[in-house]
């Protein structure tokens, strides 16, 4: 089922392009991850998803219709740092949202609990830490089960056992059949814990697909040879092997990932090429992700 | 929905502290005013008449007397909305100050409610100051006046209602300023000087065509000073005993005007 459709959505603010022509759709069940690096118009596109932010051209819809109020119950949605009264406690807080969002009360407790704040419900947020208040943060967006979380780089000034948690619990919440969109520029974040991504550069998506995908299209094997040139000409003239950059003494030749490094050997060797290098190479996400941002500068 | 916002807005203020010494400190002053004045006048009066100056008391000598009380009482309350305004500018400053407007908007508000939410607090606020002089008149009235009729307690009360739609258009105008400007301190200093200096000017300037219907204007000229002998000594020329039609109705269109350039700025807003 589709959830969200994004067309040509962008928003300008003076002569700066936050957002630029971006159409994407996603379906329910998956946890996507909006990646990029910081400025790259993450948070932007999620405010103009929830409505906060006008959109200077573009459209999307929820669930298949324009954005309405009575939608928003299905909808949870976590922009940037928390936003709550500081002289009200946790709980006089999340019963702010639970009558907008009109959820019972009886749901507040276990929310509590889920992000471990049960303990401080009665606190007021004025005196609860950074990692605390963003937990109350998680805890409002996930009162009331929405089908859809939208959640903006949400283990933000966590410790390392809280992003943990945070992880654990993003991950449990998909489990349950919850949509999750989630924003980070942390790659490993995504890798963790989403399976489908958008990666964002200066407000243009540079790639959507699978998690797994970007690692799967391309391979390097990184090759040597005692007369480089020789070899450099072999590649230029070849159909599957043009692909190369030059490292130090290696070649790194980019294949697609159904051609095995027993396949170049073989064709070289047909070639009069005799390696004295041949190493097959996985790139990592890492790798990948950042030569999709520098294809685009 | 309407519920709903008000139980909102209510938890907001439960527990604001700033919001309740305000509320007191305006209830608190316009009862000392109240009450203080009669002595005032009467002092001056015994004054006057010590240092012969004048042989008969020149002010009022009791102002809590039916049916007069209710048209005193307000008009000494016209002084002191201001300070009413300035809760009023808190309460949505507020909301950007910690960044509710734009959570409340994520959670699931509409703008629309939002701007509602608050005309209803200004809808409250001006209630409880009626509610308040109410029962300081009814108090004062029956403690002071003698021989008086029941249409007497009663004649004089639509200046309440006057006060009211004064305070209600006065409160909506802190309102709009507040939604547009975002800062508290801004508001107010804005405020403060539309009302006591930047409107005067034109006020008076052309006070025999438009000047009497600018915003402030109209809404004081609801309630005149009380049309009495001193007024007149002192040449105060906007005196009357009356309640004129045509500024209640100047009030109420800008009163629903304020609304809805607030509805207007922050539906057009990012926020």
């Amino acid at each position: 089922m589709e959830v969200l459709k994004v067309n040509n959505l962008s928003k300008s603010y003076k002569a700066l392009k936050a957002v630029d022509n971006l159409s994407f759709t996603l379906e329910s069940g998956e946890v996507y991850g909006i990646l990029g690096p910081n400025g790259s118009g993450k948070t932007t596109t999620l405010a103009m998803l929830s409505g906060v932010v006008k959109p200077s051209s573009g459209t999307f819809s929820w669930f298949g219709t324009p954005l309405m109020s009575n939608q928003r119950r299905r909808l949870g949605v976590m922009l940037e740092k928390p936003n709550f009264y500081d002289y009200l406690s946790a709980v006089e807080n999340l019963k702010i949202v639970a009558d907008i969002r009109g959820v019972d009360y009886s749901e507040i407790d276990p929310t509590l609990k889920k992000v471990g704040l049960y303990e401080r419900r009665k606190s007021r947020f004025k005196t609860f830490s950074l990692g605390m208040k963003q937990r109350l943060a998680i805890g409002a967006t996930i009162l009331g089960n929405p089908e859809v979380l939208v959640l903006d780089e949400p283990t933000n000034g966590l410790d390392p056992e809280g992003i943990a948690e945070v992880r654990k619990l993003i991950i449990d919440l998909s489990k349950g059949g919850n949509t999750i969109i989630l924003a980070s520029h942390l790659l490993d974040e995504v890798q963790k814990v989403c399976t489908q991504m958008i990666v964002l550069k200066k407000g243009v998506k540079i790639y959507q697909g699978n998690v797994s995908g970007v690692s799967d299209n391309e391979t390097i094997i990184e090759v040597k040879a005692d007369n480089n040139k020789a070899l450099l000409e072999v590649l230029q003239s070849s159909e599957n092997y043009h692909n190369y950059s030059i490292q130090d003494d290696l070649i790194l030749i980019r294949v697609s990932s159904d051609k095995t490094s027993t396949d170049l050997n073989s064709y070289l060797h047909g070639n009069n090429i005799v390696l004295s290098h041949l190493a097959y190479r996985v790139k990592s996400l890492e790798e990948n992700i950042f030569e999709l941002l520098n294809d685009v500068q | 929905m309407i519920i709903t916002l008000l139980k909102i807005e209510w938890r907001k203020v439960a527990r604001n502290r700033v919001f309740w010494a305000m509320f007191f400190i305006y209830f608190l002053a316009l009862i000392l005013a109240l009450l203080g004045l009669q002595s005032l006048l009467t002092k001056t009066n015994d004054n006057l008449q010590q240092t012969g100056i004048a042989s008969i008391p020149l002010l009022p000598t009791n102002i809590y007397l039916f049916p007069h009380i209710w048209h005193n009482i307000s008009f000494v309350a016209r002084f002191f909305k201001i300070f009413l305004a300035v809760v009023m500018i808190i309460l949505v400053t507020n909301e950007y100050s910690y960044n509710t407007l734009r959570q409340h908007i994520i959670t699931g508000l509409t703008r629309y409610e939002i701007v509602v939410a608050k005309v209803f607090d200004a809808i409250i606020l001006s209630v409880s100051s009626v509610v308040l002089l109410l029962i300081f008149g009814l108090t004062m009235g029956i403690i002071n006046s003698q021989d008086y009729s029941m249409w007497d307690v009663f004649r004089k009360m639509n200046f309440l209602m006057a006060h009211f739609f004064q305070l209600l258009g006065f409160l909506s105008f802190a309102m709009m300023i507040a939604f547009i400007v975002k800062k508290s301190g801004l508001s107010i200093m804005l405020l403060l000087v539309y009302s006591y200096i930047l409107e005067l000017i034109p006020a008076f300037r052309y006070s025999d065509s438009f000047g009497d219907f600018l915003p402030l204007r109209s809404m004081n000229m609801l309630i005149e000073a009380p049309d009495t002998p001193v007024f007149e000594m002192l040449n105060i020329s906007s005196k009357s005993n009356q309640i004129d039609g045509s500024h209640l109705l100047a009030t109420l269109v800008y009163t629903f005007a304020f609304w809805a350039i607030s509805y207007f700025i922050i539906s057009k807003r990012d926020l």
